[in-house]
């Protein structure tokens, strides 16, 4: 009794995917396939972050347009939120005292003075953030990677600046990314639109001793 | 759901007369705008027809740069959300007979119409049939946004190819059905909507007849997304991305939210955003009254064509709807039964020869 409606089934089935329905699978194996490839993109981090993230606000061409004409900065200077060695993607229009962030991801494009020596670097940025929970939690990663711990992920409080020690960059690549994830942005709760998380105040580069 | 209805082969004759002579008013009335505007040529190649001759000058470009055809070089655009089918088509014409790209794709859009009008009357005649084909000619052709069948975009292919679509469903002729629908998701990403009707016939074939091919009926709607598919392989390995015709619409500033989002935003903004939104608005009453005359298979895809492009903004929404088949089948059969509704056609002329003056002029709305 089983093994004939075993039988039944299986004739049913062998029916049922011949001819027109074959192809209807073939069709719907390929179009598995189609989108297996539109959820694995194989494009750039400034591509991903512009057209599919939409973290980004400068799209692949102007990054590079404006990281080819980004002056060097000089190692033992402070500079002020706005200034022109600084090139902020994710960042709101600047204030008079300070930028914020917009979102919860933001970086900061800088580049190094071709002569830098091999030694220690630290990079320090000055934030005011929002601390309506009484900390945030902040991911920073430097691109490429010469931090001394690739992720940095730690919960910041008013007043703590944020510190990122890196080894020198030799050869012509001179240029530094730092992203920071912003777990904890906020709407600032004051009818403010935005969604906010720090206020960049300045950013300096300096050599340590360690 | 009406399915099967037969066709008397007797009809064709009259059926191309009426489309010739609409044709040729609608003709007739863009070249006398032309012609009195003066300033603007005849083959008037502007906005999204340059999008169309970039791409035959120089193909699909690799990296959003802004350098292949558009009107904002060394930007953040490219030409990925414009779909292949009509550049295939326009630019065959030109690599056939040599002339010109820019007259190349304007020449295709305007032969494309006289066949998009001829087979809008034979989808009239399979779904309608008690109307009048003049009626279905005057809607078609005397509409504002019948002018993009003078400009070189995509209207007229997928209004074309829609319509034979569904004439084949009506005519329970499935792999043509789906065959067209292939082509009409190669024409533009809302023609895979076309589905949907498909699904619904399919679903009434199989409910009223015992002995449906479901197989059949399986393959060729599956045929349907085929086009698309094609297109997101092809920008996979050209771009990296299958899915670049949708993402870089973030150059334009279109940004993905709830159609209804940008229904009340557009309600609450220009002039411009308002008509926009309105014409949503009468786009989804429509769908409703097409649900209601038991066409519930069109009102879904009257539906899914209106409401993809609102989810991302009311920017060129009046051609997105208003040459879906299905939206001038719902005019055509108010007109039909409410004989005081044709008055409309008077301002609805208007309305076109204003638009025709409108894409002379390069006003902002026509894009």
């Amino acid at each position: 009794m089983r093994g004939r409606s075993l039988c039944s089934l299986s004739y049913k089935l062998r029916n049922w995917l011949n001819g027109w329905s074959a192809l209807a699978l073939g069709l719907l194996a390929g179009y598995g396939g189609v989108i297996y490839l539109a959820a694995h993109p194989n494009v750039t981090d400034a591509y991903r972050a512009y057209y599919i993230d939409r973290t980004s606000s400068l799209s692949p061409v102007m990054r590079e347009a404006q990281i080819d004409v980004l002056p060097a900065i000089t190692i033992g200077q402070t500079y002020v939120h706005d200034a022109p060695e600084l090139l902020l993607d994710g960042w709101d229009t600047p204030e008079t005292m300070h930028t914020w962030t917009l979102g919860s991801h933001a970086q900061i494009i800088l580049a190094l003075p071709a002569s830098l020596p091999p030694q220690t670097q630290e990079l320090t940025l000055t934030l005011r953030g929002m601390y309506l929970t009484g900390a945030q939690r902040i991911i920073v990663h430097m691109e490429p990677s010469v931090a001394r711990s690739d992720v940095i992920d730690r919960t910041y409080r008013d007043g703590e600046d944020l510190v990122v020690t890196f080894q020198s960059i030799s050869g012509t690549k001179r240029i530094i990314t730092l992203s920071l994830e912003l777990p904890d942005a906020m709407l600032p709760r004051n009818g403010d639109p935005r969604v906010l998380a720090f206020a960049l105040q300045s950013v300096e580069v300096a050599q340590t001793d360690h | 759901m009406k399915i099967g209805k037969s066709v008397d082969p007797d009809v064709t004759a009259p059926l191309f007369r009426v489309a010739l002579v609409a044709f040729l008013i609608h003709q007739t009335l863009h070249a006398a705008v032309v012609f009195l505007h003066g300033d603007a040529p005849y083959f008037f190649c502007q906005y999204d027809c340059n999008w169309y001759v970039g791409i035959i000058e120089f193909g699909y470009m690799p990296e959003a740069n802004g350098n292949a055809g558009g009107s904002r070089p060394e930007s953040d655009v490219a030409n990925w959300a414009f779909f292949p089918l009509f550049p295939i088509i326009s630019g065959t014409v030109h690599w056939l007979t040599g002339i010109a790209p820019q007259v190349a794709v304007i020449l295709s859009s305007k032969v494309l119409w006289l066949l998009a009008v001829c087979a809008f009357l034979a989808f009239q005649r399979q779904y309608l049939p008690e109307a009048p084909l003049w009626l279905g000619a005057a809607v078609l052709v005397l509409n504002p946004a019948a002018i993009y069948a003078n400009t070189g975009y995509t209207e007229p292919l997928f209004l074309m190819i829609a319509c034979l679509s569904l004439t084949a469903m009506r005519q329970d002729r499935p792999i043509l059905a789906g065959m067209m629908g292939a082509l009409l998701s190669a024409a533009r990403a809302v023609g895979v909507g076309i589905g949907l009707t498909f699904a619904a016939y399919a679903l009434s074939q199989v409910l009223r007849q015992s002995d449906a091919k479901a197989g059949r009926l399986l393959f060729a709607g599956m045929l349907i997304p085929l086009g698309l598919a094609a297109y997101m392989i092809f920008l996979h390995f050209h771009v990296g991305d299958a899915m670049a015709f949708s993402h870089i619409q973030r150059a334009w500033d279109r940004e993905l939210s709830s159609p209804l989002y940008h229904l009340s935003k557009g309600l609450r903004g220009s002039p411009y955003t308002f008509i926009m939104a309105l014409t949503a608005l009468i786009g989804a009453a429509l769908a409703g009254y097409l649900a209601w005359k038991g066409e519930g298979g069109l009102a879904l895809f009257l539906l899914f064509a209106t409401a993809i492009p609102l989810a991302t903004g009311t920017s060129s929404l009046g051609r997105y709807v208003m040459m879906q088949p299905a939206f001038l089948l719902a005019v055509v059969m108010l007109m039909h039964d409410h004989r005081l509704l044709r008055a409309l056609l008077v301002p609805s002329a208007l309305s076109y020869l204003w638009m025709s003056y409108a894409w002379q002029e390069s006003l902002f709305f026509v894009i």
